[in-house]
């Protein structure tokens, strides 16, 4: 990949919290790439840093947070030539987080969306209103210019009658509606980036389904780039073109969809696409489990942070050095000893292990 | 003992919030929450019951526990002796003996424990309460149900907050079934966990669950968890039945278009099976104070027939298939599509988008 493929770029991003009872290192070392044009989705479980890798990115992370180390480099807001001076590659982490540069980036250049529909909307304004809000910041538009677009954003995210939708309360509507409302806020302003931090948990599965054909549909129709955060292995497949794999801040495994699915390297992954229950396996079997739990991020394991739960922990290595970054091709890697060139365990082959319950063949580094 | 008498046999349950009063405090209008429910699980089974947030699996849930009380129906549970009583026309004196039979495990592992009881008051509450043990027996059952659990008996004097969800989930289901239950009604006990717990408690259930001869009903939005851990499964849509059979018959040959919807959203682990022509329902569910004439489902069914379906009573249950029983018209002349049996997943879906707008 050319270094202008890459529409952010994520290096060594470190995240901490400075409590009374110690530091938190919710993220600590995390490297990853958003490709213009593709969807990236981070999965973890909760407290593996997913989240707040996100809001480091918008320079979202309230005291006692802090970034104390790495980069992030931004190079959006080129085709538009929205300000001039803009389109050169920026490190938002060197930005005032709240200074008038990354003030334009948010909402402009990078959106997001969250969760909770209903907790992210205001009850006090109609939805019209905050959307106008955000368009006008952004956009030397007049009131009634502003309206007519957010009107017309409701009606590409699929609202029925947007004219009358768009004078109603967030409480008015259903959570899919809500969303719904989110996403057109967030696309207002033709961001390059969209960020969607868990935008379906909280919706039931039939909403959960329209929802990603919409973020699919859109993300072709204006070839943005989405970094979408989720926990549900099922959401990674329908939605993902390259999958990053986060463990207790740090990031395990990358790889283009189909790798990490049906070439998963590190244990974790391999664990965890095991341990989910698909449809159509059968019934009432007993289903392969990690042992223990995610630890608390102020309490890591020194080391590998996944050591104490693998069952393919090498005693005395992986318990005190930290694994290396192996690649293991183009945009594919690994945090893992298991495959490091550089001596170590005996053959790099997760099958000699005994533990891969999942097909090798096929699917080599091609995207 | 007659094994065909289920443990637990539903009639007609329904129940109804009041959402408005008029001026001399009569209620005159309802919200309509379970509608005439029938439903029987039998003596060691796994009954699942699915269905969007609202569609009223929880009330229905609560009711056979009885923390809400059933406007109308009854619920015949099947004692010991082979006596059968109607939880939904005891008294709350009447009922106390049944409250150590009947449990419930609650969703939501961090607000269902009080954080200012330790696990010891927790877990031993229900025996306390009905006078079963004391003092230093009490500890020793808790002690050995935590063991059950999995967690360490050491932990009984410590509090909720030293432990993590998975945990916390542990010591809910060490509450419930302390003081030896037949029926345990676990409502959505997984959804708040992480991936990589999630197994290990649906593993715990299933061991459980042979080990001291439990039935459960479990309650959950997850298809794929319900499809791994449940023997029968029951789909709920608006207060109502719409279909119930075997696991596998339900999930490869659903009979109510709202399955085969359900099913078609659920989003597979596998990249190969990314959503083309998968059925997507309209968002909106009807208001449950002014329920739609005829069936709940005509003004989101694909397959609707403004003739027949919108129309009339809403269908009854009846026998679509062999142990197969679904609401629909028209099950017999559609051929919905289920989950493809085996490890590939779904089958290629058929193309519905005429039959949209």
């Amino acid at each position: 990949m050319t270094e202008s493929d890459a529409l952010l770029e994520v290096n060594g991003l470190k995240t901490h919290f400075f409590t009374p009872d110690g530091v938190v290192r919710a993220v600590d070392g995390v490297d990853l790439t958003v490709p213009r044009a593709r969807t990236v989705c981070i999965v973890g479980e909760s407290g593996c840093g997913k989240s707040i890798t996100s809001r480091s990115i918008l320079r979202l992370i309230d005291p006692p947070g802090r970034i104390v180390d790495g980069e992030i480099v931004w190079r959006g807001g080129q085709q538009s030539g929205r300000t001039p001076g803009d389109g050169a590659a920026v490190d938002l982490v060197s930005l005032d987080p709240d200074g008038e540069r990354i003030r334009r980036i948010r909402g402009n250049e990078i959106s997001m969306i969250f969760q909770e529909p209903m907790a992210s909307l205001s009850p006090m304004y109609t939805v019209g209103a905050q959307m106008i809000e955000t368009i006008r910041l952004h956009r030397s538009m007049s009131k009634d210019e502003a309206r007519e677009h957010a009107t017309a954003m409701l009606a590409r995210v699929g609202i029925p009658q947007p004219e009358r939708r768009i004078d109603a309360y967030s409480f008015q509507l259903s959570g899919g509606m809500s969303q719904r409302v989110m996403i057109a806020m967030a696309l207002a302003c033709q961001p390059d980036l969209l960020i969607a931090d868990e935008p379906t948990t909280a919706l039931d599965v039939t909403t959960q389904a329209r929802i990603l054909d919409l973020i699919r549909e859109l993300q072709a129709d204006t070839h943005m780039s989405v970094l979408f955060i989720t926990h549900d292995l099922g959401v990674v497949a329908e939605l993902a073109d390259d999958v990053v794999v986060m463990y207790l801040g740090t990031v395990v495994e990358t790889g283009s969809v189909d790798d990490v699915f049906h070439d998963p390297k590190h244990p974790y992954t391999r664990a965890l696409l095991r341990s989910i229950p698909t449809m159509g396996r059968g019934t009432r079997e007993r289903l392969p489990s990690i042992r223990g739990m995610v630890p608390h991020p102020s309490q890591r394991p020194p080391g590998c942070p996944y050591h104490p739960r693998c069952d393919e922990a090498i005693a005395g290595r992986c318990d005190q050095e930290d694994p290396p970054v192996v690649a293991l091709g183009p945009r594919r890697t690994a945090r893992c000893v298991l495959y490091d060139p550089s001596g170590g365990p005996p053959g790099p082959s997760p099958a000699s292990a005994g533990a891969s319950g999942t097909a090798e063949a096929g699917m080599e580094d091609t995207p | 003992m007659n094994d065909d008498v289920p443990l637990l046999d539903i009639r007609g349950l329904t129940m109804r919030f009041p959402v408005k009063k008029n001026m001399f405090g009569r209620v005159t209008r309802y919200a309509r929450a379970v509608e005439n429910v029938d439903l029987a699980i039998a003596r060691g089974e796994t009954l699942g019951l699915v269905g969007e947030s609202g569609c009223g699996k929880t009330t229905l849930g609560r009711c056979i526990v009885r923390t809400h009380r059933p406007v109308g129906g009854s619920i015949f549970y099947r004692n010991d002796d082979g006596s059968a009583a109607d939880l939904a026309a005891l008294t709350t004196k009447q009922l106390r003996p049944y409250q150590r039979e009947v449990r419930l495990i609650f969703q939501d592992p961090f607000s269902s424990l009080n954080p200012r009881m330790t696990l010891l008051q927790i877990v031993g509450e229900p025996l306390h309460t009905q006078g079963i043990a004391r003092g230093s027996e009490l500890e020793d059952r808790v002690a050995e149900m935590l063991r059950r659990v999995g967690l360490r008996p050491e932990y009984m004097r410590r509090y909720p907050h030293a432990f993590s969800g998975g945990e916390r989930q542990r010591v809910n289901i060490a509450r419930a079934l302390i003081p030896q239950p037949r029926l345990v009604v676990a409502d959505e006990p997984v959804s708040a966990l992480d991936v990589s717990v999630r197994a290990q408690i649906l593993n715990l259930l299933l061991e459980l669950q042979e080990e001291l001869d439990l039935t459960y009903l479990f309650i959950s939005h997850d298809l794929s968890v319900v499809e791994s851990i449940c023997h029968r499964v029951a789909v709920m849509y608006f207060g109502s039945i719409v279909e119930t059979a075997a696991t596998s018959d339900l999930y490869t040959q659903p009979q109510h278009p709202y399955t085969e919807a359900l099913l078609s959203a659920v989003p597979q682990p596998d990249p190969r099976l990314r959503g083309s022509g998968r059925i997507r329902l309209p968002d909106d569910l009807p208001d449950p104070t002014d329920p739609p004439a005829g069936c709940s489902f005509h003004t989101r069914c694909p397959y609707a027939r403004p003739d027949t379906c919108a129309v009339g009573d809403p269908p009854g249950l009846h026998a679509a298939a062999q142990d197969h029983e679904a609401a629909c018209h028209f099950s017999s002349q559609l051929h919905l599509t289920g989950v493809a049996s085996g490890p590939e997943g779904l089958a290629p879906q058929k193309d519905l988008a005429q039959q949209y707008e």
